[in-house]
């Protein structure tokens, strides 16, 4: 009597999707003999054993195949000229040193040019998108700024940023792009980026698109200190608090989707949501209580207003909102709207 | 004997051996990769590195036990590899708490496709025809108890039933299989 519905519980089980007095119960099920054991053991093998065959098909061994083929025939043609490039490396060695010499000799001269700089600043709930003397293009999203040079130095392209840019590089291999956050800054020789450096949210963000991108602190010039290279994907980022740095694999297209004007969240906590909101609707958002923080959401912008976003969040999510008057400051302008997100009580 | 055939034929550059062991195993390799890197793309890449290797270093290559061992082995090797290294990458700047790397009983799942196909697919067939729709509804297309019950119009609690009934049978199918398997690479 009690053998059939353990068995009925067993899926669930390895599923992860019972109660906890379920469970209790096939634990002690499990527990009760050898043969118990044995038979658990043998059901999540065969569960294993389905997943595992669903894996496999999302590989095409064709393709792959005609990939190495195409691998091995450039390997016969490279080992031709494997003893040629070790010559090569000889003769080139001279002619770097040489090259370098010179640079460092150029650098000296300009040591000081005198070079007029420029600050474009992007005031809140606004974004702006235009092209550096470089032919780089750059867009910046709210409560933004970036200084640049109106004419850039001949051995690298700086740029400083406070707030959030996208970055599309033009490449040009032999001036790198050099972006000047403070704390964490970034070398590039062509590529697309994206940079979130505001002062207030104490917290740096770097998400790479596309192309290659060498993090360092320092002065790029003088006193540079690698940290890492990211790949496309990657974003690193790290909190004024704290002297680490995190690398890890992102959806880029959330990071980005302001330039088109979108407010993106995927599977986000509530005070990452939160964070985004107050930037694009320049408005302080309270969140009441420590269970919303693991509250996690998704949802795509575009020309929601923020009391329609709120409404939005209320549906999906088990909060309440409340909208604090705005007060009138001294200098007779409005204080900031203020809102206060809670748990709704049940 | 075909087995040393097909080693045979790796270690002296047979693209026709060598096309078909890579084809044969392909799949299930990257498989068994991505259950330990997490990582689809770079599991591609780990398992075809291997073959170009297997085909460029093929005189300095020594296949002791099966291909299979051999393969799986390597890929095994090389995932862990790759772990440790994204580890490495980002350890000098992060310090997070360290995790040992748990990889259980990964060699059960040291299977080509073909051969998981075939246990499965012989095992299903003993079950009858609605348990077995139910089953691949359930287990390969990836729907919800709830949603194969909406499809076919019966009781969520029928479709549980069923789903069990297909497991045990698999299991008892599978039991036969594997654990020999696992006794093999684990002796060697």
């Amino acid at each position: 009597m009690i053998d059939k519905p353990i068995e009925e519980l067993l899926p669930s089980w390895i599923e992860g999707t019972l109660n906890p007095e379920e469970r209790e119960k096939v634990d002690q099920w499990k527990n009760a003999s050898e043969e118990n054991r044995q038979i658990f053991a043998g059901l999540h093998r065969a569960w294993e054993g389905i997943r595992q065959l669903k894996r496999m098909k999302h590989y095409d061994a064709e393709k792959a195949l005609i990939r190495v083929n195409s691998k091995i025939t450039a390997q016969k043609k490279n080992r031709i000229f494997e003893v040629f490039q070790k010559v090569a490396a000889v003769l080139i060695l001279p002619l770097i040193v040489a090259t370098f010499l010179f640079a460092i000799d150029k650098s000296k001269k300009e040591n000081d040019p005198f070079v007029a700089w420029h600050t474009l600043e992007i005031p809140a709930g606004m974004r702006s998108e235009f092209y550096l003397p470089d032919s780089t293009k750059v867009y910046l999203n709210s409560k933004s700024s970036l200084s640049y040079p109106l004419v850039f130095r001949d051995n690298m392209r700086e740029v400083k940023l406070s707030g959030e840019a996208y970055f599309e590089v033009a490449e040009n291999k032999e001036v790198p792009f050099v972006v000047n956050n403070g704390r964490i800054n970034i070398e590039v020789t062509g590529t697309e980026f994206l940079v979130t450096n505001y002062a207030y949210e104490e917290l740096t963000e770097i998400v790479l698109l596309n192309g290659s991108i060498n993090l360092f602190q320092g002065n790029y010039l003088t006193a540079k200190k690698d940290i890492i290279q990211l790949n496309p994907g990657e974003k690193a980022f790290s909190r004024e608090n704290n002297k680490n740095l995190v690398v890890e694999q992102v959806n880029p297209e959330k990071y980005i989707a302001w330039k088109a004007g979108m407010l993106l969240f995927r599977e986000d906590p509530m005070p990452e949501v939160v964070r985004r909101l107050n930037r694009w609707y320049n408005v302080d958002i309270q969140l009441e209580g420590p269970e919303l923080k693991d509250w996690n959401y998704t949802a795509t912008f575009e020309d929601e207003s923020l009391t329609q976003v709120l409404e939005l969040l209320k549906i999906s999510a088990p909060i309440e909102y409340t909208i604090k008057q705005r007060e009138v400051k001294t200098d007779k302008t409005f204080s900031k709207m203020e809102i206060i997100i809670r748990q709704k009580n049940r | 004997m075909e087995e040393q055939y097909l080693i045979r034929g790796i270690l002296t550059q047979n693209k026709i051996v060598f096309d078909f062991v890579f084809s044969y195993y392909y799949s299930g390799l990257c498989a068994y990769c991505e259950r330990i890197t997490n990582n689809q793309d770079v599991s591609e890449d780990i398992v075809q590195e291997l073959f170009l290797n297997l085909w460029i270093k093929h005189h300095k290559i020594k296949i002791e036990s099966s291909l299979k061992n051999y393969l799986f082995t390597s890929v095994k090797n090389r995932s862990i590899d790759y772990i440790k290294s994204e580890q490495r990458k980002t350890k000098k700047l992060i310090h997070l708490t360290e995790e040992p790397l748990q990889y259980e009983n990964l060699s059960s799942l040291w299977f080509a496709e073909t051969e998981l196909q075939a246990v499965v697919e012989k095992s299903l067939q003993k079950l009858p025809p609605r348990c077995r729709e139910i089953f691949e509804l359930s287990r390969l297309d990836g729907l919800k108890n709830q949603q194969i019950a909406d499809k076919l119009s019966l009781s969520k609690r029928t479709v549980e039933l069923q789903v069990s009934n297909a497991l045990k049978q698999l299991r008892i199918d599978m039991a036969a299989y594997l654990p020999l398997n696992l006794l093999m690479f684990l002796l060697k």
